[in-house]
Parts: structure tokens; C-alpha cells; sequence
């Protein structure tokens, strides 16, 4: 799957501008707030649900190569999140949804089974 | 100039999780019983029993630092010092406006009591302190700063409610005057080379929640008079100050 589907599949809105690649891959998805532990348990490809907005997840996200991070619950990036992510291109989504809801609609959408 | 002793992480009977033993009389008696010179009281995101410990601290003869030890939005706990009870009001002003309007379910959380000097229970704070305020760790580092303040990272070598544990890493552009290490618990070698990479310098304190869970002496400042400028000064390892801590 690839991400910009995401945002047509789902109620999600870009946050990242379009020049970040949003046809990056993604094969499954991982869901945390400890970033110390999404750092030893996520897998590249994930798509990764959070509520953390510090611009430290962009470092996890490039790290890990996880190419997207969707915000849940409305959570919105501070400014230098935004920032990071344009300049380190990672995609940047929020959802008004759980982290419950969206996971649950990208598993019925088949992504990482 | 000297080595002043320290235990800059204390709780007392106002934190839900703190102890009904931890009031002044009784802190300040044990702080001296164990040597420590300067204490910091510092309650999760209150400082409302701050001017009894500093008034039993002047009769006792133990330095109380003003205090607070604030959740962030990121569920990062972080300690924040100052010298005065005016600047420490001021930051607990901006707190409570950051904190989520939620009552204290005593049951779950336990009691939270503003004491006077003497350790009589004076009122019950209401609102629940055990939660995160919605300021971010950037927010909050600048706002005790720009009040005059100093701003440790607490218990960063915890799994939660810790910079390290929350966010992975010390964010690079932070400014964070210090890290706290606990004092039972061991030290990680790749934690202590990732702050001599950054020029951080790091304090032990108790967190004490609970009177005999203060420790004997772990962290000694060498430095004039126990102000917020010369601890900074200390943590900077500048102008001949530093901080020795056992371990």
C-alpha cells in the first residue's frame, strides 16, 4: 500500500506538502507513545500511530525507516515537527480517529496480513 | 567555596503518591540526621507546601530550594528549581492554567495536603496533580528559564515519565540546564558516553516519596552559596563550580 492511498482510503489529512513522496511504500503498521520503546520494536515500512507531536519522532521515524507517522485523536505536530519532517521527508498525517480506529481500518484494508 | 550536600528531588504529603510522613518537621529532620544541606521540594505540577518547608528549613537550619516537578504534555517529568517562592508561584501559576480540569479520585491516587510548618494538614488540593500538563518539554524548559529557573530532566535512566524513556533521545536543540539519575538504580555506559558527547552534566537525587526513601548523601555541589546562578554555574562545570555525585 502506499501511503497518499491513505488519505483516500481513510479520514486522514496530509500535513507534509505533496513534494514528500506520498507513493512511499508502506507494509504494516505500529502503534506507540514510548518512543524509547517504538525505537526497538517498530519495523521499517510501518506506518506509525502515535500521539507524541515532539519532533523527536521524526528522528525514530528516519531511523527506523518508517516512512509515515499518522497523529491520532486530532493531535497536531508543533512547528519544528513539521519542519523536521518536510526536511528529513518523512509523511506526516493526522486523523481525528483512535489509534484503535485507524489501525483497525488499515488491518481491514489488509495492510501487514 | 565548598562541597554543599544535596538532594535536589523531593516529594512531599501534597503529591498523591507521596507519603504521609513526608511534612516538614519530619523531612528536615531526616535530610539532617543523613547530612544533606540542601533540599528541593518539588511535588508533581504544585508547589503549594513549598513556603512551610522553607520556613521549618530556616529554624531546622536546612536550605529548602522553592520546586516543582512538572509532567509535560509528553509525560516527561522534569524538575524545575528557583530561588524564590514568588518566581516558583509564578510557575505554578502557569501550570495550573495547563493542567486538565480534573478532580482527584482519592482512592486511586491518594491524598494531596497543603501542610504548614509544623505538618498539620491544612487543606486538600481538589484537582488531580498525577497528569500531564499541556505544555511540551520546550515549553516548559523556556518558560522555568525565563523565570530565572533551572531545568533537570528527572530519573532519566526510567523506562517512563522520562526524557529518555518517552522520547527516545535528548532532543539536540533542548536546553536543558541538567539530568537527574536515580540513585539504586545501575548506570548505563552508553547513558553516561551520550552525555559527555552532549556536555551534559548530571545530578543524583532521591525522589523521595517517602521519608526512608531518602538517601544518604549522593550528590555534592562545589560552589559559594547554594543559588539557582551558581548551581547553573556548577552544571556548566564553569568558573572552578561542579557537581560530584557518589556514582
Amino acid at each position: 500500500m502506499k501511503c497518499n492511498e491513505l488519505t483516500k482510503l481513510l479520514n486522514i489529512s496530509l500535513l507534509t506538502p505533496d513534494k514528500i513522496d506520498p507513493a512511499l511504500e508502506v507494509s504494516g503498521c505500529y502503534c506507540g507513545d514510548l518512543l524509547s520503546y517504538v525505537m526497538a520494536h517498530a519495523k521499517a515500512g510501518d506506518v506509525w500511530l502515535t500521539i507524541q507531536t515532539h519532533q523527536n519522532i521524526v528522528a525514530v521515524a528516519v531511523l527506523l525507516n518508517m516512512p509515515c507517522i499518522i497523529l491520532v485523536e486530532g493531535n497536531m505536530p508543533q512547528n519544528d515537527t513539521l519542519f523536521k519532517a518536510q526536511k528529513e521527508g518523512v509523511v506526516l498525517m493526522s486523523s481525528q480517529d483512535t489509534a484503535y480506529h485507524v489501525a483497525g481500518c488499515l488491518y481491514s484494508l489488509g495492510l501487514g496480513r | 567555596m565548598r562541597e554543599w550536600i544535596l538532594d535536589l528531588h523531593i516529594h512531599t504529603i501534597l503529591s498523591p503518591c507521596g507519603g504521609d510522613d513526608m511534612v516538614p518537621p519530619l523531612v528536615l529532620a531526616r535530610a539532617k540526621e543523613l547530612g544533606i544541606e540542601v533540599i528541593a521540594v518539588t511535588d508533581h505540577n504544585s508547589a503549594e507546601n513549598v513556603q512551610a518547608f522553607m520556613i521549618k528549613g530556616r529554624e531546622m537550619g536546612v536550605v529548602v530550594l522553592p520546586g516543582m516537578e512538572v509532567q509535560t504534555k509528553e509525560d516527561v517529568h522534569m524538575v524545575c528549581l528557583f530561588d524564590t517562592l514568588e518566581q516558583v508561584f509564578a510557575w505554578q501559576e502557569i501550570v495550573y492554567q495547563h493542567l486538565p480540569d480534573l478532580k482527584n479520585k482519592k482512592g486511586s491516587f491518594g491524598e494531596q495536603w497543603v501542610v504548614n510548618c509544623e505538618g498539620n494538614k491544612v487543606t486538600e488540593v481538589e484537582r488531580l496533580l498525577l497528569m500531564g500538563a499541556d505544555l511540551s518539554i520546550d515549553e516548559v524548559v523556556k518558560g522555568v528559564q525565563d523565570l530565572g529557573g533551572l531545568c533537570i530532566a528527572a530519573h532519566i535512566d526510567r523506562k517512563v515519565f522520562s526524557l529518555l524513556g518517552n522520547l527516545g533521545f535528548i532532543p539536540v536543540d533542548l536546553p536543558i540546564d541538567g539530568v537527574e539519575l536515580t540513585p539504586h538504580l545501575p548506570r548505563s555506559q552508553a547513558q553516561l558516553n551520550q552525555l559527555r558527547e552532549r556536555g551534559i552534566h548530571h545530578l543524583v537525587s532521591s525522589d523521595a516519596h517517602w521519608l526512608d526513601s531518602i538517601y544518604p548523601p549522593q550528590c555534592f555541589a562545589f560552589i559559594e552559596e547554594c543559588t539557582i546562578k551558581e548551581l547553573k554555574t556548577a552544571l556548566l562545570k564553569k568558573d572552578g563550580r561542579y557537581i560530584r555525585t557518589i556514582r
